[in-house]
């Protein structure tokens, strides 16, 4: 590995770093994908990394990597890991609570199926221009919530990855069970395409029909 | 971003009227925490960061390596940079104990105040009140 690589990667731990000096010992990293997708389950992840095992090359923001990479480290931190969990919050969940609020309880699920308890919890703060954003009072119990946080630190970056993989693994089976909506490539997001089979064919049972789009 | 301890630390100086130099000053040999300067001495000090869980005085984890590292270092300094307008040198140790429950008081607060945190040395100005901090001048 490039040493360029290794020193961004560390920059990458530096939350991590800080709160083990403080004398946090187990530090669990949490991130949700599918917040926006028209379809399909919100899926959140919870991973508490092996500071010793920790280079895992090109490691990022799931979104800022290729599907192919995503799927290459998916496997390297889930063999590396200390322990990792998802959750998923299913489309009629989603109906009927909030967003915000089932984005907390998928986190709050995840966490709770982690084999260790963490001592401390990293996530992403969700602070999304012109909704609503999860009040801190919202996170679970000792809960750094990080602006960005998938960008900076390492333990959020691998949750982001193992929820992305997760889901959309997920929604290449919801492909073959409903072909027309084309959610091996969408992954349930309002593509056009997704749009105008929406207006054909009408939704899913997998689609939020509370969503603006789906129901028309 | 940067390590609390040394946020801790350089907050701790600045209050002393302590110029910050540099920080984080790495030669091939080794490296030192902070330099500043005060009163025309030139100050190399290391920073040592312990929670109340652990065990012995953070200045006792220095050993007779650390300080040669830490001397070779400060004698590249000089070489490298102008450490000009100074009459003297020293070496410190800033020693910060950090209560471990202190540290849950602070991220309740930043939860409170509703905004996450984007670096973690903002944590610093809260945790100062809840951490004993030992400045060791000429330590060695």
């Amino acid at each position: 590995m490039e040493f360029e690589e290794i020193k961004r990667i560390l920059g990458l731990c530096c939350f991590e770093d800080n709160l083990l000096i403080m004398g946090y010992r187990t530090i669990a990293g949490v991130d949700e994908v599918g917040r926006g997708s028209l379809a399909g389950p919100l899926v959140a992840a919870a991973v508490i990394l092996d500071r010793k095992k920790i280079l895992f090359e090109g490691i990022n923001d799931s979104k800022k990597i290729s599907e192919k990479k995503r799927e290459y480290l998916y496997d390297l931190i889930t063999d590396n890991c200390i322990c990792w969990a998802v959750s998923e919050i299913e489309p009629s969940e989603i109906d009927k609570y909030n967003l915000t609020k089932a984005n907390i309880m998928a986190f709050e699920r995840a966490i709770g199926k982690l084999e260790i308890e963490p001592d401390i919890i990293l996530a992403d703060y969700v602070n999304v221009k012109g909704t609503s954003s999860a009040s801190p009072g919202d996170y679970p119990a000792e809960c750094l919530p990080i602006i960005r946080g998938d960008q900076k630190s390492v333990s959020i970056a691998a949750a982001s990855i193992v929820a992305k993989v997760t889901r959309d693994r997920i929604m290449k089976n919801m492909s073959a069970l409903f072909p027309e909506y084309g959610f091996e490539n969408n992954k349930g997001y309002g593509t056009k395409r997704h749009l105008l089979s929406l207006r054909v064919h009408g939704p899913t049972n997998i689609h939020r029909v509370s969503f603006k789009g789906v129901l028309n | 971003m940067g390590n609390i301890g040394e946020a801790i630390a350089k907050l701790v100086l600045e209050k002393k009227n302590y110029r910050i130099i540099e920080q984080n000053f790495n030669s091939g040999i080794g490296e030192v925490d902070i330099i500043a300067g005060i009163g025309g001495i030139l100050v190399f000090i290391e920073v040592k960061t312990r929670t109340s869980d652990d065990f012995g005085s953070p200045s006792e984890s220095i050993d007779a390596n650390k300080v040669l590292r830490i001397r070779k270092t400060a004698s590249c300094y000089f070489t490298r940079k102008a450490a000009a307008g100074f009459k003297d040198y020293r070496f410190d140790i800033i020693a910060i104990m950090v209560k471990k429950n202190k540290i849950r008081t602070v991220f309740k607060k930043i939860n409170c105040d509703g905004t996450g945190v984007n670096d973690i040395s903002i944590i610093a100005e809260d945790l100062i009140n809840g951490c004993t901090i030992e400045h060791i001048e000429s330590a060695f």
